[in-house]
C-alpha cells in the first residue's frame, strides 16, 4: 500500500517518510495550495524528486488531522475556488524536529558511504 | 487536540460535504494541471489524459483521503452496510432463504441453549450452594442413609457446619367437605437442620422452630410457593390457617419462595421428628441426606471424612453392612444427572444443525459469486483493497446473521413454548419457558459467528478476483475451480453432519419402537390404578385400614362397568419396598443376603393385573393372618435361587419387617418390569394383604375397566369419597403411567428426529444447488452428447454419478464421525448397540437416496439440454 508507484527511470521516487517533511517545509513559506505544492516541490529538487500526485492529497488529509497544517477555502491566483493549506505552531515545532532527524540521518547515511 | 477532534466529527456528521469537498479538491488540481499542459503547447484532450494519468484513480485517492481522515472505519462500515443491504435487496431469493436457513439453525440452538441453561447451569438458588453435598451410603448401587448411618454421620463428622435428613412422602391434604378436593402433595419431612442448611427464610411467615421436631408437638406445615398459588391463590392470609394434612390438623407457619424448590417438586415441608428417625435402624435406607461443607473443606477432605465415619460404624455395629461406604457429590450434579445425558446429546445435535445452516449459506453465497465476481473484480481495479473487499463481503455476511438472529430469536421463542407445551414432563423444574438474557447474548453470538463462519470461505474466494480473467471470461469463471471445490468440501461435510444424526434418531426410533414392545408382564389396556395414602390419623391401627380396603373393593366389586378389582402395596413404576431374605437350609455371608421386593396383593391382584400363573396357586380367601404364611414368587426369583429345581414348597424368611416372618412358597408367576421398562425383572415376593398387612406402605386400588376405563373414573370417585371424604382420588389409566414413563425418551427423540429431519433437508438444498450448477455449466457438452446420439440412461446416469459421487464421501467420513458421537446417546439406548449396523446403513440409503432424488430436476434439465441454444449462448 505504499503511495509510490514505479513510474518512468529518470527520477528517484521519495523515500518512505519525506512526503510529509516535504509538505511542511512548501508550507514554512507561505500557506498553498495542493497543485502549487506539488510543482513547488518539483520546482526545489529541480525535477530529480518524482512527487506522485495522487499521494499528495491522503498525505494532507493525515497531516491536517494530526494538527500540523489547517485549511481554508480561499481563492486562487486565476480567482478560483482553492482549499490553501498553512503550517500551525505544532506543525513548525514538528517540521524543526523532522527537519534535524533528517539532516543526521543524511550525515550519517553520507559517513558510512565514504568511509565503508 | 480539540480541532483535531472536531474535524473527525465533521467529517462524519457532515460526510456529503466532507466529500464534496474532497471532490472539489482534486477537480482543481486537475484543472490546473491541464492548463500548465496546455500552456506548454499540448492539446488540450492530452493535456487533460496526462493530469488524470498523473493524479492515479481517483477512487483510490478519495479512499486514501477518507481514511487519512481518520473517519475510515465507521465510515466504511456505514458504507458497507449501504452497500449491503443493496445488494440484499436486489436478490430478494438469496435474501430470503439465507436468512431463513440461518434463523432456523440459531433458533433451534438457542431455544435448546436455554433449556440446557435452564436445567444443566442454573446456579441453585441456595446461598454458597457450591458447599452443598448430597450423601449417599453406596453399596450395588448409591441408596439413603439408614437412621442409625444419619446419627453417627451427624455426630461423627468433622467436615460439615450442618447434615440434614429427609423424607419425602405423599400426603393428603384438606377434605372434599371443606368445598376444595382433597389433593395428593409430595411432603417433606425434614430434620432439624434443614432450614439452616439451605440458609433461605421463608417468603411469608417462618420456617418450622425447634419446639415443632419434639415428640407431641403441634402439626406445622411450610408449604411451598407452587402450592401456594395453586391451591390458595397466593392468599396471603392462609399463613396462620390450619390445614388437614394426613387426617391431622396442622398449622400453616410459613411460605417458602418460589425458586426454593429442594427437593425438587416439593409441595410443603413438615417436621422429621426425632422419633421418627428412628435412629436404632441400620437396615432402611429411608433417608435423603445433604451436608454443608465447613468454609474452606475441600471435597476430597470430605470424601475421605465420610470414609473414616464410614468405617468406625462397620466396626461398632458387627451386624450392619462390613462393607459400608459413604459417598458425596456436589448436590447440583446430583440433581441433574437423570436428564443431563439427554441434553448434551441434543445440544451436540443442534450445535450441528447449526453448523450446517451456516455451511448452507457459504453455499448460497458461493453460488451467487459467479454473478458477483465480475463486479467485485471491477472493484478490485478501481483501486480497492483486499481487506476492504473482504470486509465488505463480511459485513454482507453479518447482516444475514444479524437479519437470521433477529428471526432466529423469535423462532426460538416460539420453539421453546412448543416444546415444552409437547412434553411438560420431560424436563424437571423449569416452569417457565423463556429465553433468558444469557441465552440472548449467546444467540448473538451464535448469529455473529454464524454469519463469519459463512462469510469467510466465500469472502476470502470473491477477494482474490483476477480482474484480467474476470473480464476476458468468455462464459466459463476463472474462479469456479476453486469455487467448486469448496462447496464440494462444504457438501461432503454436510452430508457427514447430517447422517451423525439421522444415524441418532434412528437409533432412538428404534429403542422406542423395542421399549413399546417390551412385555410389561401385565396387561395395561383397561386397567386403572388409584393410589391411596391412608393417614395414621384416621386409620391407627391395621383393622381399621383393611376394614377400609374391603369396604371400597366390595363397594367397586359391584359398579357397572367395573370386571374386577384388586388392591396392592406395589404398583409398577413407583418405589416398591424391599427387604433380606434368609432362605431355609442355605447360608449367606451378613450384607451378602439374598434381596427381593415385597408386593402385598388381595386374591383378586393377579387376575385384575393379567399376570400369568406359571405353577403352583395364587392366594385365596384362606390366607389369612392365624393361617400358615404363604408365597408367591417371581419367576427370575425362581430362576435365581433355585435354578434346575421346584420352588414350591421351599421356606423362606422376610427380616427386614419387625420379627422375622417364615413362609412357604405356594405358586411361581410371571415377572413383571417393576421399575421401568428398560430395566430387568428383579426377584420378587408376594405376599397375602390379608395375612401380612404391615406390608403395605401404600395402598393401590386396580380396577380393570369393562369397555372405556375413563367412564367410570366419577363412579370410582363417589364410592371412594362416599367412605372417606379426606382422601384425594387420582384415578390413572395404566397406558398413560407407561406412556409417561417413556416420555423423555420420546422428547429426546422428537427433538432429534426435528434435527436430523432439517439436516436432511438442509443437505438435500445443499446437494441439489451443486449438482444443478454442475447441470448448467455442462449444459453444451450435455446438448453435444444428445446430438451425437447418447442415451437418456447415459446423460440421467452422468447427473446421478455426480450426485453420488458428493454423496458418498460424506457418508463414510459421516459414519466414521457417528460412531463417536452415538457414543453419548449410549445411556438412552435399549436393546440396540450405539454401533448398530442396521441402522448405519438404513441412516446411509436415506440420505444416498434423497441426494439422488435431489439430483431428479438437475438430471431432467441436463436431458432437455439443447445443443444448437448451447453452442450459440458461447
Amino acid at each position: 500500500m505504499s503511495p509510490q508507484r514505479p513510474t518512468g527511470n529518470r527520477n528517484i521516487d521519495l523515500p518512505q517518510g519525506t512526503l510529509d517533511l516535504l509538505i511542511l517545509k512548501t508550507l514554512a513559506l507561505e500557506p498553498q495550495h495542493g497543485w502549487a505544492i506539488s510543482e513547488r516541490v518539483q520546482q526545489i529538487s529541480s525535477d530529480v524528486l518524482r512527487l506522485q500526485q495522487g499521494s499528495l492529497y491522503p498525505a494532507l488529509h493525515r497531516l491536517e488531522r494530526r494538527g500540523w497544517i489547517k485549511s481554508r477555502w480561499g481563492t486562487s491566483d486565476n480567482n478560483r475556488r482553492a482549499k490553501y493549506y498553512e503550517l500551525t505552531a505544532g506543525g513548525r515545532k514538528q517540521l524543526e524536529a523532522e527537519e534535524s532527524a533528517w539532516r543526521k540521518l543524511a550525515a550519517a547515511v553520507a559517513q558510512v558511504l565514504e568511509t565503508a | 487536540m480539540l480541532d483535531g477532534l472536531i474535524l473527525r466529527l465533521r467529517s462524519l456528521l457532515r460526510r456529503s460535504a466532507v466529500e464534496a469537498e474532497i471532490n472539489d479538491e482534486l477537480r482543481f488540481h486537475l484543472e490546473r494541471q491541464t492548463e500548465k499542459y496546455v500552456a506548454a503547447g499540448i492539446a488540450p484532450e492530452e493535456a487533460e489524459r496526462r493530469a488524470r494519468v498523473e493524479l492515479g484513480s481517483l477512487e483510490r485517492t478519495r479512499e486514501e483521503c477518507r481514511e487519512a481522515r481518520g473517519t475510515g472505519l465507521v465510515e466504511t462500515i456505514a458504507q458497507d452496510l449501504r452497500y449491503g443491504l443493496r445488494a440484499l435487496r436486489r436478490s430478494p431469493a438469496f435474501a430470503v432463504v439465507a436468512v431463513s436457513t440461518l434463523a432456523l439453525g440459531i433458533g433451534t440452538s438457542t431455544a435448546v441453549l436455554s433449556v440446557v441453561s435452564a436445567v444443566l447451569w442454573r446456579p441453585l438458588p441456595f446461598p454458597e450452594y457450591s458447599r452443598l453435598l448430597r450423601i449417599q451410603e453406596s453399596h450395588m448401587r448409591p441408596a439413603n442413609l439408614t437412621g442409625a448411618t444419619f446419627h453417627d454421620l451427624e455426630s461423627g463428622n468433622h467436615v460439615f457446619s450442618e447434615v440434614a435428613a429427609l423424607r419425602i412422602l405423599p400426603r393428603n391434604l384438606g377434605d372434599a367437605r371443606s368445598g376444595i378436593a382433597p389433593e395428593e402433595i409430595a411432603a417433606a419431612s425434614v430434620s432439624r437442620n434443614f432450614f439452616r442448611l439451605l440458609q433461605t427464610p421463608a417468603l411469608l411467615g417462618r420456617t418450622l422452630s425447634a419446639d415443632e421436631f419434639r415428640a407431641g408437638a403441634a402439626g406445622a406445615v411450610v408449604l411451598g410457593y407452587a402450592l401456594w398459588q395453586r391451591r390458595y391463590h397466593g392468599a396471603p392470609g392462609v399463613v396462620g390457617t390450619t390445614e388437614i394434612v394426613h387426617g391431622r390438623p396442622f398449622v400453616v407457619v410459613g411460605i417458602m419462595p418460589r425458586a426454593f424448590a429442594y427437593p425438587e417438586g416439593i409441595d410443603a415441608w413438615v417436621a422429621l421428628r426425632d422419633e421418627e428417625t428412628i435412629a436404632d435402624n441400620r437396615r432402611a435406607h429411608l433417608f435423603t441426606t445433604v451436608g454443608r461443607l465447613r468454609a474452606g473443606v475441600p471435597l476430597s477432605r470430605a470424601l475421605s471424612d465420610l470414609h473414616a465415619v464410614a468405617a468406625r460404624v462397620s466396626q461398632s455395629d458387627p451386624t450392619g453392612d462390613p462393607g459400608l461406604e459413604l459417598i458425596a457429590e456436589p448436590l447440583e450434579q446430583n440433581l441433574n444427572a437423570g436428564v443431563r445425558p439427554a441434553l448434551l446429546l441434543l445440544l451436540g445435535a443442534v450445535g450441528i444443525v447449526l453448523l450446517m445452516a451456516c455451511a448452507n449459506v457459504s453455499n448460497l453465497q458461493l453460488s451467487r459469486a459467479a454473478v458477483r465476481q465480475k463486479s467485485i473484480a471491477v472493484r478490485a481495479a478501481l483501486g480497492a483493497s483486499r481487506g476492504r473487499l473482504v470486509r465488505q463481503l463480511l459485513t454482507e455476511s453479518a447482516l444475514l446473521g444479524v437479519l437470521g438472529g433477529a428471526t432466529g430469536w423469535l423462532a426460538g421463542t416460539w420453539f421453546v413454548q412448543l416444546m415444552f407445551a409437547a412434553y411438560p414432563a420431560a424436563l424437571p423444574h423449569i416452569s417457565v419457558p423463556s429465553l433468558d438474557r444469557g441465552v440472548l447474548s449467546i444467540a448473538i453470538v451464535a448469529a455473529l459467528g454464524a454469519s463469519l463462519l459463512s462469510g469467510i470461505l466465500p469472502a476470502l474466494q470473491l477477494s482474490r478476483a483476477d480482474l484480467r480473467g474476470e473480464l476476458l471470461e468468455t462464459g466459463r469463471c476463472t474462479g469456479s475451480t476453486a469455487r467448486r471445490r469448496i462447496r464440494s468440501a462444504l457438501i461432503t461435510g454436510q452430508i457427514a453432519l447430517a447422517l451423525i444424526l439421522v444415524v441418532s434418531a434412528g437409533l432412538l426410533l428404534k429403542t422406542i419402537v423395542l421399549l413399546e414392545r417390551v412385555k410389561p408382564g401385565y396387561e395395561p389396556s383397561g386397567l386403572l390404578v388409584v393410589p391411596l395414602s391412608l393417614p395414621g390419623a384416621r386409620y391407627p391401627a391395621l383393622e381399621q385400614w383393611q376394614r377400609f380396603v374391603d369396604a371400597i373393593l366390595g363397594g367397586l366389586r359391584s359398579a357397572p362397568g367395573v370386571k374386577s378389582v384388586a388392591a396392592t402395596g406395589g404398583m409398577p413404576f413407583r418405589p416398591t419396598p424391599g427387604s433380606d431374605f434368609e432362605i431355609a437350609g442355605r447360608h449367606f455371608d451378613p450384607g451378602d443376603e439374598p434381596e427381593a421386593q415385597i408386593v402385598t396383593v388381595t386374591p383378586d391382584f393377579f387376575t385384575t393385573m393379567g399376570i400369568r400363573l406359571l405353577s403352583g396357586r395364587t392366594f385365596t380367601n384362606r390366607d389369612v393372618l392365624g393361617a400358615p404364611t404363604a408365597l408367591i414368587i417371581n419367576e427370575t426369583m425362581a430362576r435365581q435361587f433355585w435354578p434346575g429345581e421346584n420352588p414350591l414348597g421351599k421356606r423362606l424368611t422376610l427380616k427386614d419387617w419387625g420379627e422375622p416372618l417364615p413362609g412357604e412358597i405356594v405358586g411361581i408367576v410371571g415377572d413383571v418390569k417393576q421399575e421401568a421398562l428398560d430395566q430387568p425383572a428383579q426377584p420378587a415376593v408376594y405376599y397375602s394383604m390379608a395375612q401380612f398387612p404391615q406390608g403395605t406402605l401404600t395402598t393401590y386400588l386396580l380396577i380393570r375397566a369393562e369397555g372405556s376405563p375413563e367412564a367410570i373414573s366419577g363412579t370410582i370417585r363417589r364410592k371412594i369419597w362416599a367412605l372417606d371424604s379426606a382422601l384425594p382420588v387420582q384415578v390413572q389409566a395404566f397406558e398413560r403411567v407407561i406412556a409417561e414413563s417413556l416420555e423423555r425418551r420420546r422428547f429426546t427423540l422428537a427433538l432429534l428426529a426435528t434435527f436430523a429431519g432439517l439436516a436432511m433437508l438442509l443437505s438435500v438444498i445443499g446437494v441439489y444447488g451443486l449438482v444443478a450448477n454442475w447441470v448448467e455449466q455442462r449444459a453444451r457438452e450435455f446438448g453435444v452428447r444428445m446430438a451425437l446420439g447418447a442415451q437418456a440412461r447415459d446423460v440421467v446416469g452422468m447427473v446421478l454419478g455426480e450426485g453420488l459421487r458428493l454423496t458418498a464421501r460424506g457418508l463414510a467420513i459421516g459414519a466414521l464421525a457417528a460412531l463417536g458421537f452415538t457414543r453419548l446417546l449410549a445411556g438412552l439406548l435399549f436393546g440396540i448397540q450405539p454401533a448398530d449396523p442396521l441402522t448405519f446403513v438404513t441412516g446411509a440409503a436415506l440420505l444416498a437416496g434423497t441426494s439422488l432424488a435431489a439430483c431428479w430436476l438437475p438430471a431432467r434439465r441436463a436431458l432437455r439440454a439443447d445443443p444448437l441454444a448451447a453452442l450459440r449462448h458461447e
